[in-house]
């Protein structure tokens, strides 16, 4: 049986050891859920090590990790996509108070946990990972206006579930401030 | 107090981590997937357990029925012959796009962007091919329409029937013949939280399906919707492999017709000289073949012009059957894996007679770039 040479395997652990933290966050950002993303980082990782020739160099067997994890994470959720997953509980609509500012994280979480696989992982690819709308796109294995309209129905969901006063500001409300 | 969207998602997703992957889990489980992909002859003592991986037809999933070998089973005979279906696949793939596919001699723009590296979400019936993209598509050859606003994977039939489970977690059986749908089945349980459910496969006018998660996300329900009397049972290994046997063309696989294995896809047909030995995917075994109908033996022999593999890993090479195209003829697809990126190649398609264990070469493999997918095959990785 061929196994991959010490050289490969020296790689593979340099890349594990650098950029495992970075892709375990973007797992738990694609499916909410810590135990899914250890899993999730586990059989990309395991994805990896079996594709590492043809991947040349550390830059591009990262980005293969990254779309493997987000396609991965998308075959595992698309087939719980029939309804959206439900929260733990609905939190009420926050006020402003610096009291309230985890508060308004943790509601918002709970809200982008809700959304559809598809519409999750397009907004967290774009406002958390900072992705453009291509990049997005390239990763998810879908077309720019997929992605388009994924994060303008999952953006339209935020706002209503968070409600007018709950001081989170979403992309086109930073728009119009800045 | 204001916080930017961005903010909010980091203030929750930086607090992940460190991660502490173990370096030799994950290479021993790459070691074994690499061996895994070899397709490797396993040689077993002691009493043999058989397990067939049966595609389902253009289905995505795979079914994974474990099916023993329980001893002398009746096989009804069927006589008549179905309806002869179009060849399904398609040479116009890049970048997790299908564009165009071949449905028989009629070239249709799907333009189906594909979410995962997994199965193709493309369902074969006799009228055509259903196919997911957004919501649900079919053709006939001629130009898609649209059949359903929101449904899940697609599966097909030995007949015209297709089935899926919507956006409301309702079966639906539908008739791509005469575009009607067929039957509806609420099913409440497949919105339970943290499980999901997937139709796997429609024998005569039952309906497999199943249902997986749990809190450890690995559990699995299999489960039988009767069309005609509307009732939902715990579905079994054997009821299946008995619904098969009744309802769809195919072949058997086993030391006899009697007693052997019917499944209609899915089986990996090793090349040895001119000839194309069924060969169990798991266990790397060659076993025999039969005409499900008939019972008679089904000798393949390879056809005259294949092309050769372009540096193949040594042992990957063989022949998937993907596809019934009507009771005496079945379709096989070339496979094997590339030394160089271990890239699963798909290349020629023979066509196969069951009565004299004839192929012919249907489609020549394409340039050595071009990516071929065909009903049940993943993405190539």
């Amino acid at each position: 049986m061929a196994k991959r040479s010490q050289d490969q395997i020296s790689a593979f652990a340099d890349l594990v050891e650098a950029r495992s933290t970075a892709m375990l966050r973007l797992a738990y950002a694609v499916v909410g859920d810590y135990q899914l993303a250890q899993d999730l980082l586990q059989e990309s990782l395991v994805k990896v090590y079996v594709a590492w020739p043809r991947l040349r160099d550390g830059a591009a067997a990262e980005a293969y990790v990254r779309r493997t994890i987000v396609t991965t994470a998308i075959s595992w959720r698309r087939r719980r996509s029939f309804h959206e997953s439900p929260v733990d509980a609905v939190p009420e609509e926050n006020g402003t108070d610096d009291s309230d500012r985890l508060a308004t994280h943790d509601a918002l979480w709970d809200h982008v946990r809700g959304l559809p696989p598809r519409q999750r992982t397009a907004s967290v690819l774009r406002y958390y990972e900072d992705l453009s709308e291509v990049e997005t796109a390239d990763l998810m294995g879908c077309s720019t206006g997929t992605v388009k309209s994924q994060v303008s129905a999952a953006l339209g969901k935020l706002r209503e579930r968070v409600g007018p006063h709950s001081g989170v500001l979403f992309p086109d409300d930073q728009a119009v401030t800045r | 107090m204001s916080t930017t969207l961005r903010e909010a998602l980091a203030a929750r997703i930086d607090q992940v981590g460190p991660a502490h992957p173990d370096l030799d889990e994950l290479v021993g489980l790459g070691e074994r997937r690499l061996r895994r992909r070899r397709i490797a002859v396993v040689v077993a003592s002691g009493a043999a357990v058989i397990l067939v991986i049966a595609l389902a037809i253009g289905g995505a999933a795979m079914i994974n029925y474990a099916k023993h070998d329980n001893g002398p089973v009746d096989h009804p005979i069927h006589p008549t012959r179905a309806p002869v279906r179009p060849l399904v696949y398609s040479d116009d793939v890049d970048n997790y796009h299908v564009g165009t596919i071949h449905v028989g001699d009629q070239l249709v723009d799907i333009d189906q962007g594909l979410s995962t590296r997994g199965g193709w979400d493309l369902a074969l019936t006799d009228a055509g091919v259903v196919y997911n993209k957004h919501s649900l598509w079919f053709t006939d050859g001629g130009a898609p329409r649209r059949i359903s606003e929101c449904g899940g994977k697609p599966s097909g039939s030995s007949g015209t029937w297709a089935t899926w489970i919507d956006c409301a977690g309702d079966l639906v059986v539908f008739d791509t013949g005469s575009g009607q749908e067929v039957a509806r089945k609420p099913l409440p349980s497949c919105l339970d939280e943290g499980w999901w459910c997937e139709t796997d496969d429609v024998v005569g006018k039952r309906v497999y399906f199943t249902r997986e998660g749990g809190a450890s996300g690995l559990r699995e329900r299999h489960y039988r919707f009767d069309v005609s009397t509307g009732l939902v049972v715990a579905a079994t290994d054997q009821m299946y492999a008995d619904d098969i046997r009744s309802h769809s063309p195919g072949l058997v696989f086993g030391r006899s017709w009697r007693t052997g294995t019917a499944t209609d896809e899915g089986i990996f047909f090793d090349v040895v000289g001119s000839r194309l030995v069924p060969t169990y995917w798991d266990s790397g075994l060659p076993t025999e073949a039969f005409d499900e109908a008939t019972g008679s033996p089904v000798r393949l022999s390879l056809p005259d012009g294949i092309t050769p593999p372009q540096d193949p890993v040594a042992g990957s090479q063989g022949f998937i059957l993907f596809e019934a195209l009507d009771d005496n003829t079945i379709a096989l697809v070339q496979r094997y894996e590339r030394s160089l990126n271990h890239l699963q190649v798909l290349g020629d398609i023979i066509t196969c007679h069951l009565s004299n264990g004839r192929c012919r070469l249907a489609v020549p493999a394409g340039p050595p770039d071009q990516i071929r997918l065909v009903p049940g095959m993943s993405y190539p990785a």
